[in-house]
């Protein structure tokens, strides 16, 4: 009785439910060509950046190059013929001469037919983002006129410089050589300069590895999140959205009702999204590696030490172990937004004072003997030797101010001075 | 034992408020999820509270005192919302779930997984590097690293300010890039650091990640509420924790921005889910994140304001469309206005190279990854529906939040931010999960519709399986 029970309700829930198959199948069918029309198109761009993801970790782009030269760093080449060199083991340090305001690193032996290699890449991390960075160069025909090309960069990061339609750029190059103009003891770290030949191939290869090329913390806005190059032709973001288009596009020909297209968008859009975060993880990894490797994972005293302004820090420590006084004053004066902040805030919790935006100096009147003055980079304000006096401009009038003051301590181009007088 | 010793805010601030505000969503496992998410965010808010009301008092600028107070406003929480939340008991607090089996089943393991990965990774940048990005240590870290240090609530003025009352008096004053900024996200750092007494400004990270974290467990327990459906529910909360630049401000941590954005996109759910079912409870939850709002970031005022849809629903009984419409027609006209004149006025060729940045912020580079697309294509899919009036007020809100990005960005000096990309995106974000919650809101119809029928699908094949006699 009962097994016959229950076999009646099963054929009538059958028989319910055969009604709607077919109209069920129908949507299938649709839901399906509409997905599949749909899901071609970025599923194709998702696989070319993980292969190009895959080829840049790998090194094939670089390989795959045609005409290419390298102007590489060791202990022959380059030589500092303006300011300071020295060969280090991560590459070749120059530094602006302490009473100069420029320096210049000089390949004297360079590869025959570097003419015909105008996509030129600075392998170049200047210190300074107000560094202004040239390249130099010298032809047979005319050896006593020096050519040259500034090298756009930001954060730390040289952009490709195209001298394919420089009409300087011919001939038989005899030397090259990278400049850069800034403040005394300014410093840029040289690895070497590419040149390429300017070939579809190798535009490709450097798009590619734009996309590719994951980078560390390097000081880019909090406001943006790109990654990647920032100099790259083609946006990954908008190549997915593109491919997506084409993909929706397909999809309307099919004519699907409202609910199976939000489906086969949602399931499109969720593959590019999901191929544009895996690059997103893949950049974290990358930048959480480099983090690592930078800060360490000692006690944050020691994290400080490695940072990149880490010459500020221990200067500011310094002060901090010689003045315990809660009520100690000391005015933080420097050109450099980011040096004077960083000064400022190591500096805490004694009583600093700076002008975070401006950087504006105070006038002479507001300072007292005993006061200390943490001089970062800085145009305004020079230190006298002979008279002991630091004087700068400031104030409302920006007249010049003079103090007598006594040298405490110097890290790099930071000094800080107790005021005497 | 330093570790554990940082760990203790993050429990106390995870136990306490999740205990706290689990009266105001329904006991089952469930809300769990809900009571974690703001629970723990209430928790922070509470404990920094609590050091501002200790220091204020004379306790000073200490974690016991800052604690004790934390616990006590938690119990009072609890207390006030168990109290006047009795009418709750019998009034629906969630759809009925559809059950998610195979592909659904696997898409759920899989999104809970990358979402706990990408938490671990998050987590572990934000605490390996000091405070790292401009602002963190230019205008919030600085008050909390003198608050922390000093035990004072010391005072912030401009450098004149500081030059005058220092040359006059012996105040210890102290002075930043923005001396006027309200004081709870530097307490939140202060609070991070628990009773420790060395100023770590890396392990202020924590407290970012944590704050990620909870965004995304609130924002999987209300969308399990309002669509019924895990795979749905995370696979949106998938999408609103990957944004770039909101998981940037997570691993570069120390700018209010983010903690503005969890408050905000907690308020706009529980705001959206009390419209939905209707439970004073969720309207308690977005009362009390939205009066904290102004607290973190003075454009917090502005953003609560958006909540006036919300407002609107509670107090006017007669059909809520057409004056949602006009409210959004007027924000948008007085914003227009307000940019005409400032463009015209004074940056006119701004316009022309904002709209250009605009364009790339939104659409090239990798801040929203596909986000704006999405949404502007869906609104455009979804516009002749009919829409519910949980869609139609949340949808106002977002819209007149816009408008004020709008009037602020373009009809002020910020304009010349948004050329140089220094604004834009972070004046955006806390529209970025919420817009994420939304649009969910919006294709929930359309996707439950494909899921039941699948489930329906599955139901028939087992059902003629065991006619068959071939089930196992």
């Amino acid at each position: 009785m009962s097994s016959w029970t229950t076999g009646r309700t099963d054929r009538a829930q059958l028989m319910a439910v055969l009604s709607n198959s077919s109209k069920e199948e129908s949507r299938s069918r649709s839901l399906r060509r509409g997905v599949a029309f749909a899901i071609l198109p970025v599923t194709v761009v998702v696989l070319i950046f993980l292969v190009a993801g895959i080829a840049q970790e790998m090194g094939w782009l670089d390989s795959r190059m045609d005409g290419r030269g390298r102007l590489g760093v060791d202990s022959d080449a380059p030589v500092a013929s303006v300011g300071r060199g020295a060969l280090g083991k991560d590459g070749y340090l120059l530094e602006v001469a302490a009473n100069g305001n420029i320096a210049v690193a000089t390949w004297t032996k360079v590869p025959t037919g570097l003419a015909n290699l105008p996509l030129i890449r600075c392998d170049c991390v200047p210190r300074r983002p107000d560094a202004k960075l040239n390249v130099l160069w010298r032809r047979a025909d005319r050896p006593d006129k020096t050519f040259s090309a500034p090298i756009e960069h930001e954060l730390g990061e040289t952009q490709l410089l195209d001298l394919s339609r420089n009409p300087d750029w011919t001939g038989e190059i005899i030397g090259v050589a990278v400049a850069f103009a800034g403040y005394p003891g300014d410093v840029i770290l040289i690895h070497g300069v590419d040149a390429q030949e300017d070939t579809v191939g190798n535009r490709l290869a450097i798009e590619i590895g734009n996309w590719a090329s994951f980078r560390k913390w390097d000081g880019q806005s909090i406001n943006l999140a790109i990654i990647g190059a920032r100099d790259r032709i083609i946006s990954p973001v908008l190549l997915v959205a593109v491919a997506i288009a084409l993909g929706v596009l397909a999809l309307w020909r099919a004519r699907p009702p409202r609910s199976v297209a939000t489906l086969a968008i949602v399931t499109v859009v969720t593959i590019g999204w999901a191929g544009l975060d895996a690059r997103w993880q893949l950049d974290l990894l990358a930048k959480h590696r480099a983090t690592a490797e930078e800060f360490g994972s000692g006690p944050i005293e020691e994290r400080w030490r490695r940072g990149p302004d880490g010459d500020i820090y221990m200067l500011a420590e310094s002060v901090k172990r010689g003045f315990r006084d809660p009520n100690q004053r000391i005015f933080v004066f420097g050109d450099d937004p980011y040096s004077r902040g960083r000064a400022a805030y190591h500096l805490l919790p004694l009583l600093v004072h700076y002008d975070a935006v401006s950087g504006a100096l105070p006038g002479a009147q507001f300072i007292r003997p005993g006061d200390l003055i943490f001089l970062t980079w800085s145009r305004q304000a020079r230190y006298d030797e002979k008279s002991q006096r630091l004087i700068w401009s400031g104030g409302a009038s920006r007249e010049t101010q003079a103090l007598h003051v006594k040298p405490l301590g110097y890290v790099h181009g930071n000094v800080v001075f107790r005021v005497i007088a | 034992m330093r570790a554990i010793e940082l760990l203790v805010p993050q429990l106390l601030a995870l136990v306490g408020g999740t205990l706290a505000v689990r009266f105001a969503f329904t006991f089952g496992r469930r809300s769990w999820l809900c009571a974690l998410g703001y629970g723990y965010v209430v928790g922070q808010i509470f404990g920094a509270v609590g050091l501002y009301v200790s220091g204020a008092l004379g306790f000073g600028v200490r974690f016991v005192p800052a604690a004790a107070i934390q616990v006590a406003l938690c119990v009072l929480l609890a207390v006030v919302l168990r109290h006047s939340l009795r009418g709750d008991r019998g009034v629906a607090h969630a759809v009925p779930p559809l059950k998610s089996g195979g592909v659904g089943r696997w898409l759920v393991i899989v999104i809970a997984a990358v979402l706990v990965l990408r938490f671990a990774g998050l987590g572990l940048e934000a605490t390996a590097q000091p405070l790292y990005p401009w602002d963190a240590w230019q205008q919030w870290g600085t008050k909390a690293r003198v608050w922390f240090e000093t035990g004072e609530l010391k005072r912030f003025v401009s450098p004149d300010e500081w030059l005058q009352i220092s040359s006059s008096t012996h105040d210890a004053v102290y002075t930043d890039a923005n001396p006027d900024y309200p004081p709870l996200v530097p307490l939140i750092q202060v609070w991070s650091l628990g009773p420790t007494h060395t100023w770590d400004d890396s392990a202020i990270g924590l407290t970012w990640a944590m704050l990620l974290a909870a965004l995304g467990v609130a924002m999987a327990g209300q969308l399990f509420r309002t669509v019924g459906y895990w795979p749905l529910a995370l696979g949106a909360t998938y999408m609103a924790l990957s944004l770039p630049i909101l998981d940037t401000h997570a691993a570069l941590a120390g700018y209010g921005d983010l903690p503005l954005s969890v408050i905000f996109c907690l308020a706009f759910m529980a705001a959206a889910s009390w419209i939905r079912f209707r439970r004073k409870g969720d309207a308690a939850m977005a009362i009390l994140l939205l009066a904290f709002l102004p607290f973190f970031k003075r454009p917090g005022i502005a953003w609560a304001l958006t909540f006036l849809p919300f407002l609107m629903f509670a107090v006017v009984h007669r059909p809520l469309r057409p004056l949602l419409r006009g409210v959004l027609a007027l924000a948008f006209a007085g914003a227009a206005v307000i940019i005409v004149v400032h463009m015209v006025r004074a940056h006119p060729a701004d316009l022309g190279d904002s709209v250009e940045s605009l364009t790339a912020n939104l659409f090239t580079w990798e801040n929203w990854h596909l986000l704006w697309y999405v949404a502007i294509f869906l609104l455009l899919l979804h516009r002749r529906r009919r829409w519910s009036n949980e869609l139609s007020t949340a949808g106002t809100t977002l819209a007149l939040g816009v408008a004020f990005l709008g009037a602020a960005l373009w009809g002020t000096g910020l304009s010349a931010s948004i050329v140089d990309a220094t604004t834009l995106n972070r004046a955006l974000l806390p529209l970025g999960p919420a817009t994420c919650f939304f649009l969910t809101l919006l294709v929930q119809r359309d996707i439950l519709r494909v899921a039941r029928s699948t489930a329906s699908r599955n139901a028939w094949r087992k059902t003629r399986a065991r006619v068959n006699g071939t089930a196992p």
